[in-house]
């Protein structure tokens, strides 16, 4: 019994964190999974992807009008992303733990290098008419074959470790591309789910998902998401960001220790 | 209707065209998302229900009935079971795995319901990427 609603937690404070910071749950689920309740690598990322998923549809379910995302710019990414992934997937099955776990603490650190540089540079919108610039403006993509080709990095990582790819999409879009923020935190928000859809597919159909342990965590990461998504805008999210940085460079080392065979 | 379903409607009709295209889009995906996420997940709530009363407890019959697992342990428990094989899968694994795989398609119904959407609206550029989104998809099914 405590064993699922220890799932159940773990999942809505990965969804929580996700949905708060951009990131998706998959950071904080696999580590978690494989660290706490010593599960393979190959279970976690499972689960993972199943969550990510539910991430996805929990924050799409709730987001406003106007404040959603760039479908026709997603879709567009969305071809290089899932080709990404689905070879991403297909690798996985060929690397062995210990290379995952490696793989999956290089993520961590970058996402925690990440968040660490989105902290020093986070201005906090303080009005409603700031907040909407994040999301208005004309704008028009550029340097898509860098953009296409990150998005097929974010893919692959993707397939091979569970995460959603957000630490990717999100900057790449922002800086590379010139996407307003607000927009390409929501459209990443949406893409993770396709990209997760296209490599937990393959998870599935090769029997690496385990209903018992991605049925709890996915219940959690859903109400956790739709709770981050309300939370979102009442929330001084920079604290949080430098605790989760700390966080996730201990995760990553934990990783490494396991990868090595601690 | 809730209100932000009602006003999404009520600005797409007054909107310019790209403007009323992209907001009929975010209303698939909102749709979309919660007409196929609750039916799934109430299926793998039930499924996780029954599975745990089919092995008739919560602790030493669950051990029991995963022979892989160790001494104490109950995760990570049996594998989803795929299509064909559902027949022959307890009835809550059945639910939890059918659950599973209404989740991981919603992307794709998502995907196909925006296509339908582009076609429609005789976008054919943006049907043409949306189309290559779900071979990718259908793709991944069929590889392994």
């Amino acid at each position: 019994m405590f064993t699922w609603l220890a799932l159940v937690m773990v999942g809505f404070g990965a969804g929580v964190l996700g949905a708060l910071l951009g990131l998706g749950g998959g950071i904080f689920l696999v580590p978690a999974l494989t660290l706490l309740f010593k599960l393979p690598i190959r279970a976690a990322v499972g689960a993972s992807l199943i969550s990510v998923i539910a991430t996805s549809a929990g924050v799409a379910s709730v987001s406003r009008p106007g404040r959603g995302a760039d479908v026709g710019l997603a879709l567009r990414l969305e071809l290089a992303t899932t080709a990404g992934a689905l070879l991403g997937s297909l690798l996985a099955s060929r690397l062995s733990a210990a290379v995952l776990a490696f793989l999956f603490a290089g993520i961590a650190l970058s996402t925690a290098a990440y968040t660490y540089l989105k902290t020093r540079r986070a201005v906090r919108p303080a009005t409603d008419t700031a907040v909407e610039a994040l999301f208005s403006g004309d704008y028009r993509p550029q340097n898509w074959p860098a953009g296409l080709g990150f998005m097929s990095l974010a893919g692959a990582l993707s397939g091979l470790t569970g995460t959603g790819g957000g630490f990717i999409k999100v900057p790449v879009m922002y800086s590379l591309m010139g996407v307003p923020l607000g927009v390409a935190t929501a459209t990443s928000n949406f893409m993770v789910g396709i990209t997760a859809a296209a490599s937990a597919l393959v998870y599935y159909t090769r029997g690496d998902v385990y209903p018992l342990v991605a049925v709890p965590t996915a219940l959690g990461v859903f109400a956790g998401a739709i709770t981050g998504a309300r939370l979102a805008p009442r929330l001084r999210v920079a604290t949080l960001r430098l605790g989760l940085v700390i966080l996730l460079v201990l995760v990553a080392g934990q990783m490494i220790w396991k990868g090595i065979g601690g | 209707m809730a209100e932000t379903d009602l006003d999404t409607l009520i600005a797409a009709r007054s909107a310019s065209p790209a403007r009323r295209y992209g907001q009929q889009v975010a209303h698939i995906v909102r749709r979309v998302s919660r007409a196929v996420a609750a039916p799934a997940l109430l299926a793998m709530v039930g499924g996780l229900a029954a599975y745990l009363t089919e092995v008739s407890g919560w602790g030493w019959a669950a051990r029991a009935a995963n022979p892989e697992a160790g001494a104490g342990r109950v995760l990570p428990g049996p594998a989803v079971a795929s299509l064909t094989r559902l027949g022959q899968s307890s009835v809550g694994l059945a639910a939890m795995s059918l659950g599973l795989l209404a989740l991981a398609a919603l992307p794709a119904i998502t995907v196909l319901l925006i296509l339908v959407q582009n076609l429609r609206n005789r976008r054919w550029l943006e049907a043409l990427i949306a189309a290559g989104v779900m071979g990718i998809l259908v793709l991944s099914v069929l590889l392994d």
